[in-house]
């Protein structure tokens, strides 16, 4: 038999302990205070006396990182360094950003700053030494190799994917064929469209929190650890919300009919599929309302209707009718006796079952 | 208003009406015109409440395919609704024609966009033993048929929604519209062929159960239609099943005692539960469960002890012993988490932890029993003994610190030691009171409704019998309505249910399931509990 161990937290603080001191007893990946950027080497020429402030600001910033870099202080450092960088960019900032965000764990952020680096050093307006470049590139392979990876198929499509409360970005890999889409880089933001209803997400490995969104249906959570390496697959359907529907009509008791079903005296509310559907709001003594309305699926519809009186005219008297009637009724038997003509003809039918439909072919 | 032109009109009419009485309306050739009358044995409503109803022409090449022109639904959740009745007429008195009537029986709420997708066949299925097959996207210039575009102004392509096949009862008929065919057909559908998809290119169906049987063409009786009587046959399908054996034996041990579980039909898996595992609670399937003979509680280390003492265990790998006292930190190794040892050390009311599957399944086998598979677990986790299914064993309450054991971890950085303050580790078995019928009380214990069955969300996870597969993997797809389960496929991995001391609250969900575990490891999370037969034949 074999004993399986799966108490997180022993887990979790042993691979700890295991990383963090090794980084701080070897060499510090993070470049010595002595190349810092924030040294106007001599034979540049003195930057203009307003600039000189920033300089020695950014040189401070870089100065007090590397110190706390030395005490394993990650991500004091990293602020640091973020601040150096606002003040003077430079490609040794950028890679001591790298560095930290590494030691914190955050490596899709430190493989996109230590490639920045890169990107910087090759353009030649800062540079990195020969030493660094090499240590970007081999934080960058590792890096490869510790990223949790899992591919995502969502239904429909169109939904919008927060990791952690950030959207996700396209990874440099990534084709129009097969997506590749990277967490942890972006600030924190509501999550953005996905590009693609299957994807591969790139992940630091650990606990995240996956939210997919889209209007009409509820969010879709995965709360979930990530080891590196290849995930199972997650196959996420987002199911539709049905639509609020409120009629409400002045006069109130008017009755309302949806699709040709009675639905009671108004004011009523009731969850039905989205789609197109005719109201009709109708009360005696006051003419009839009728809509058409398309509800879409999580949101609330509200009709409201107003009858206008129907004003009684002559034709709404009772006078009026009956003397009609009689006049009429003298005119039909008469015309009758004169001119009899055969009754209509008549088909047999079923009737509409207990449902009430008679469905006709076309 | 209205009401006064009324009697004028009804005055006209009424001596129009004496007028012509004299003479008999011609009485023409009635026009091709069917009431279909449909009935069902399924359980109405507690499983299945909505009918949709889609109608089709019948092509007369063979060439083409049905085309659609018309669907409706209905909730027919009373039983004295049934049986249920539509007319389809012709008025036309040319050349004959054939129309195709699909009615589907399933669970309210229960759709999906109609996207036209299809299910793989169930011989191409063999091949997703570890992954799930996607829905076969046919192509809708191939097939021919509507459906949903995405776009709302789009109004020739319906209906948006249909009902998930694996929740409905799917059944064609090919109706003849000929002339001088005026009558009835009588349609069926039964419990029988819940989940069988019919096959609208094939033209085939389920008609009396399991296998998709192509549909001859009804005849119509050639009499006019009689009145329909109340159905006789409504929700007796499956039939009750009650459990007979008696509910708890004498013993002297204490939580040694057995619940008597009726059989049920339920809905195995919840859709709301996604991304825990390697795998998710969907898709649903509807599942028939016999009664059963259920452990009140998970089995103690005083039961274990027991059935060793009386020899019944001989060749059994023992469970990990623990000859310490129980951790109280994570920092502690793991077999101090086991609650077993050589000897009693004042754990034999806590539940038996650190113990494979092997020995587990022993174990109950030398009960007279088993250990219950998936879908029994779940059954007895979220459906047994309540008017309608519950997201959490003792209800729809949301769990609380006090209700059930979880998020007892020592990991501050998780959400798995949220309930720290009550003790680390695993805990006692505890006796609790169930409560009332549906009752849910704020307050109340980690017990199920009616029968009284303790501690499925927490303490300790619990192993199933059933090898680990995916719900939409070809095991669970060609598994029987009847007591389904997911065996032989050459897993070495087993499911374990439920929640544990040592997760969060999302692990007391009744539908969840985890991932499985090797059959031969032992993990301080996971113990069990026995099933046995409630009523002749296996559990």
């Amino acid at each position: 038999m074999t004993l399986r161990i799966d108490l997180a937290g022993a887990a979790l603080a042993l691979a700890l302990f295991a990383v963090v001191p090794g980084e701080v007893s070897a060499a510090p990946p993070v470049a010595p205070p002595a190349s810092s950027p924030g040294a106007p080497p001599v034979t540049e020429p003195a930057p203009a006396e307003k600039d000189l402030e920033p300089a020695a600001k950014a040189r401070a910033a870089f100065e007090r990182g590397t110190q706390l870099v030395t005490r394993a202080k990650w991500a004091e450092a990293l602020a640091a360094f973020e601040e150096a960088q606002q003040i003077l960019p430079h490609a040794i900032t950028l890679f001591n950003i790298g560095a930290c965000e590494r030691a914190l764990g955050r490596y899709t952020a430190a493989r996109e700053t230590l490639e920045r680096a890169l990107v910087e050093h090759r353009s030649g307006r800062t540079t990195l030494p020969e030493k660094l470049v090499e240590d970007a590139r081999g934080f960058a392979l590792e890096i490869e190799g510790l990223l949790a990876q899992v591919e995502i198929r969502i239904a429909p499509a169109d939904a919008a994917l927060a990791v952690d409360g950030r959207a996700v970005s396209p990874a440099a890999s990534s084709t129009p064929e097969a997506p590749r889409l990277v967490a942890g880089i972006r600030p924190p933001g509501k999550g953005e469209r996905l590009p693609a209803a299957r994807f591969v997400l790139e992940l630091d490995p650990g606990r995240h929190v996956l939210v997919f969104s889209r209007a009409g249906s509820p969010d879709a959570v995965v709360a979930k650890d990530f080891p590196s390496g290849r995930n199972p697959p997650l196959d996420l359907r987002l199911e539709d919300l049905p639509a609020t529907l409120v009629v409400q009509a002045e006069p109130a008791g008017a009755i309302v009919t949806i699709d040709g079903k009675d639905f009671g005296p108004a004011p009523i509310s009731l969850l039905r599929p989205a789609g197109r559907y005719d109201v009709v709001v109708e009360k005696d003594g006051f003419i009839t309302a009728e809509a058409k309305l398309t509800l879409k699926a999580g949101d609330l519809t509200r009709y409201r209707a107003t009858l206008p009186v129907d004003e009684p005219s002559v034709l709404e008297t009772w006078w009026f009718w009956t003397v009609a009637g009689v006049a009429v009724s003298g005119i039909a038997v008469g015309t009758y006796f004169l001119a009899r003509t055969e009754p209509e003809p008549q088909r047999a039918t079923v009737g509409g079952g207990t449902l009430g439909w008679r469905v006709p072919v076309p | 208003m209205r009401l006064r032109r009324r009697h004028g009109l009804a005055g006209v009419t009424l001596v129009l009406a004496l007028a012509s009485c004299e003479l008999e309306p011609e009485q023409l050739e009635p026009f091709p015109e069917v009431l279909l009358v449909v009935d069902t044995d399924a359980l109405v409503p507690q499983l299945f409440d909505r009918v949709q109803v889609d109608l089709y022409t019948v092509p007369s090449s063979p060439d083409e395919v049905p085309v659609w022109f018309f669907s409706d639904t209905t909730l027919r959740g009373a039983p004295e609704t049934w049986p249920m009745s539509f007319a389809v007429v012709r008025e036309r008195l040319d050349e004959d024609q054939e129309v195709l009537v699909r009615v589907r029986l399933y669970p309210d709420g229960k759709v999906r966009d109609n996207r036209g997708e299809r299910f793989f066949p169930e011989e191409t299925l063999e091949q997703f033993v570890d992954t799930c097959p996607t829905f076969l996207d046919v192509d809708a210039v191939v097939d021919g048929f509507l459906r949903e575009s995405g776009d709302p102004d789009d109004e020739g392509v319906l209906p948006p929604y249909e009902p998930l096949p694996n929740l409905t009862i799917d059944r064609l008929v090919r109706v003849p519209m000929t002339r001088g065919a005026q009558g009835r057909i009588e349609v069926t559908l039964r419990g029988a062929c819940a989940g069988v998809q019919a096959d609208l290119v094939g033209l085939a169906s389920c008609v009396d159960g399991g296998e998709r049987v192509e549909h001859a063409t009804e005849v119509i009786a050639p009499t006019a239609t009689r009145p329909t009587a109340p159905s006789t046959i409504v929700a007796t399908y499956p039939p009750p099943r009650p459990c007979e054996v008696p509910a708890s034996p004498t013993t002297t041990l204490p939580f040694d005692e057995v619940v008597c579980v009726d059989g049920g039909a339920f809905l195995l898996g919840d859709p709301a539960v996604f991304g825990f595992g390697a795998f998710d609670a969907f898709p649903e399937r509807v599942a028939h469960i016999p009664p059963l003979a259920v452990d009140r509680f998970e089995v103690s280390v005083g039961r274990f002890r027991r059935a060793l003492a009386e020899g019944r265990l001989a060749g059994v790998e023992l469970p990990l012993p623990n000859e310490d006292e129980l951790a109280t930190t994570s920092l502690a190794p793991a077999e101090r988490h086991c609650t077993f040892s050589a000897e009693p050390r004042g754990r034999e009311e806590h539940p038996l932890n650190c113990v494979s599957f092997e020995t587990a399944r022993a174990f109950c086998q030398a009960e007279g029993g088993d250990l219950p598979t998936e879908a029994q677990w779940e059954h007895l986790a979220a459906a047994a003994g309540r008017p309608s299914q519950n997201r959490y064993p003792w209800g729809s309450t949301e769990p609380t610190c006090d209700r059930a054991v979880f998020a007892r971890l020592d990991d501050v950085t998780s959400d798995a030691s949220a309930c720290l303050d009550l003790g680390y580790g695993v805990q006692p078995l505890r006796a609790e009171a169930p409560p009332d019928g549906d009752g849910d009380p704020v307050g109340g214990g980690d017990v199920t409704p009616t029968y009284g069955i303790v501690g499925m969300a927490g303490n300790l996870r619990e192993w199933t019998r059933d090898e680990y597969r995916a719900y939409c993997s070809a095991c669970w797809a060609t598994a029987p309505l009847e007591d389904p389960r997911c065996e032989g496929t050459g897993s070495s991995r087993r499911t374990v249910r439920g929640g544990d001391w040592g997760r969060g609250v999302d692990s007391l969900l009744g539908g969840l399931r985890d991932e499985g575990f090797e059959a031969s490891a032992a993990s301080p999370r996971v113990g069990f509990r026995c099933v046995r037969a409630g009523a002749g034949g296996e559990p």
